[in-house]
C-alpha cells in the first residue's frame, strides 16, 4: 500500500481524477455543484482533496459526469507491482487504467489467435 | 518544437529496414521486429493503448475491444512514442483524437501526442506510397478516401486527415 497510507493522499488523487473528468464532461464547478445540490466551494474543496466525499455523493458525481464509479477511483500504488511504477505517475490513474496496465504488463496474458 | 521532418525520416528508415514497399504497412510485424512485445487486453472505449518500458523489455498494450484499424493506429502511435520520446515506466494513451485538452498542454505532454500521431499517420500512410496512389484518382472524393482507407487499413477519418495534411483537400 505504499503511497496510499496517507488517507489525505487518496482524496487528493480522487480530486485530480474528478477535475479531469469534470473538464472532459465540459462542466464548470458551478454546474456540477448545482447538479449535486452542493456549493461551488464544496466542489472546489473536493477537487483539492480537502473534503472527503461520501459514497452516495460519489454515485451522484458519476451520474452527473456520465462516468462509472471506477473512472473516479484512484489506483493504488502497490509495491508488489509488476509495473515500473513511478508514484507520481500512478497518482493520475484510475483503477480501470491501472487494471489495463497490469494485464498488459503481466506475462501470463497471451493474445488469442494473433 | 514539432519535428515533422525527423519523423518522416525515421519512418522512412523503418520501412526501408522492414522492406515494406506497399500498403498495408504491417505495423505489428515492424514492432515485433524491433524487439517489442504487443499485448492485447480489453479496456474502456476511451483507452487506446499504453507503452511500458521495463528495463530492456518494451511492451505495447492495445485495447482489444477496438476495431482492427484502430488497433493498428494505436500500435503505430505507441511505436512513435517509443522511437521519438525518452521515458521510463509507463505511458498511457486515452483517445488520441480528444487528448489535446488544455490541462494536457499545461503538463507539457500534448506536443508528444501530436508527434506520436504524426508518426502513426506517416507509418500507416507513408508519404511516397500515398503520392503514388493518389494519382490513380481523378478526384479525391468520399469514394476515393474510402478506397484508400481500405487499401491502407486505416479508418476513413484517419485517411481524410492525412490527405488534407499532404495538401490533397478531399472534397467530401
Amino acid at each position: 500500500m505504499a503511497g496510499m497510507s496517507d488517507r489525505n493522499e487518496i482524496y487528493r488523487r480522487f480530486g485530480r481524477l474528478l477535475t479531469r473528468r469534470r473538464k472532459k464532461a465540459g462542466l464548470t464547478q458551478e454546474k456540477l455543484a448545482a447538479f449535486l445540490g452542493l456549493s461551488r466551494t464544496s466542489i472546489a474543496n473536493i477537487e483539492r482533496g480537502r473534503q472527503p466525499v461520501q459514497l452516495h455523493t460519489l454515485y451522484s458525481i458519476a451520474d452527473a459526469l456520465d462516468a462509472e464509479i471506477l473512472d473516479l477511483v484512484p489506483a493504488l500504488a502497490r509495491s508488489d507491482s509488476a509495473l515500473p511504477i513511478d508514484p507520481q505517475q500512478i497518482g493520475d490513474l484510475n483503477i480501470k487504467e491501472e487494471q489495463f496496465l497490469r494485464k498488459i504488463a503481466s506475462p501470463v496474458t497471451k493474445p488469442k489467435g494473433r | 518544437m514539432l519535428r515533422f521532418k525527423e519523423i518522416r525520416k525515421s519512418v522512412g528508415e523503418l520501412l526501408e529496414q522492414a522492406r515494406v514497399r506497399r500498403p498495408p504497412v504491417p505495423v505489428e510485424k515492424i514492432a515485433v521486429g524491433l524487439g517489442l512485445t504487443i499485448r492485447y487486453a480489453p479496456a474502456d472505449e476511451v483507452l487506446s493503448g499504453a507503452l511500458i518500458r521495463r528495463g530492456k523489455e518494451v511492451i505495447i498494450g492495445v485495447n482489444s475491444r477496438h476495431h482492427p484499424n484502430r488497433r493498428r493506429f494505436t500500435i503505430a502511435h505507441e511505436l512513435g512514442h517509443y522511437r521519438l520520446h525518452r521515458g521510463v515506466g509507463f505511458h498511457i494513451d486515452e483517445d488520441f483524437r480528444v487528448n489535446l485538452r488544455d490541462e494536457d498542454s499545461s503538463k507539457g505532454v500534448s506536443w508528444e501526442e501530436v508527434e506520436a500521431n504524426r508518426f502513426a499517420a506517416e507509418l500507416l500512410m507513408p508519404t511516397p506510397f500515398l503520392f503514388q496512389d493518389v494519382e490513380k484518382f481523378k478526384n479525391i472524393d468520399k469514394q476515393a478516401v474510402q478506397n484508400l482507407a481500405r487499401r491502407y487499413r486505416v479508418s476513413s477519418q484517419s485517411m481524410e486527415i492525412r490527405l488534407a495534411n499532404l495538401g490533397f483537400a478531399p472534397r467530401v
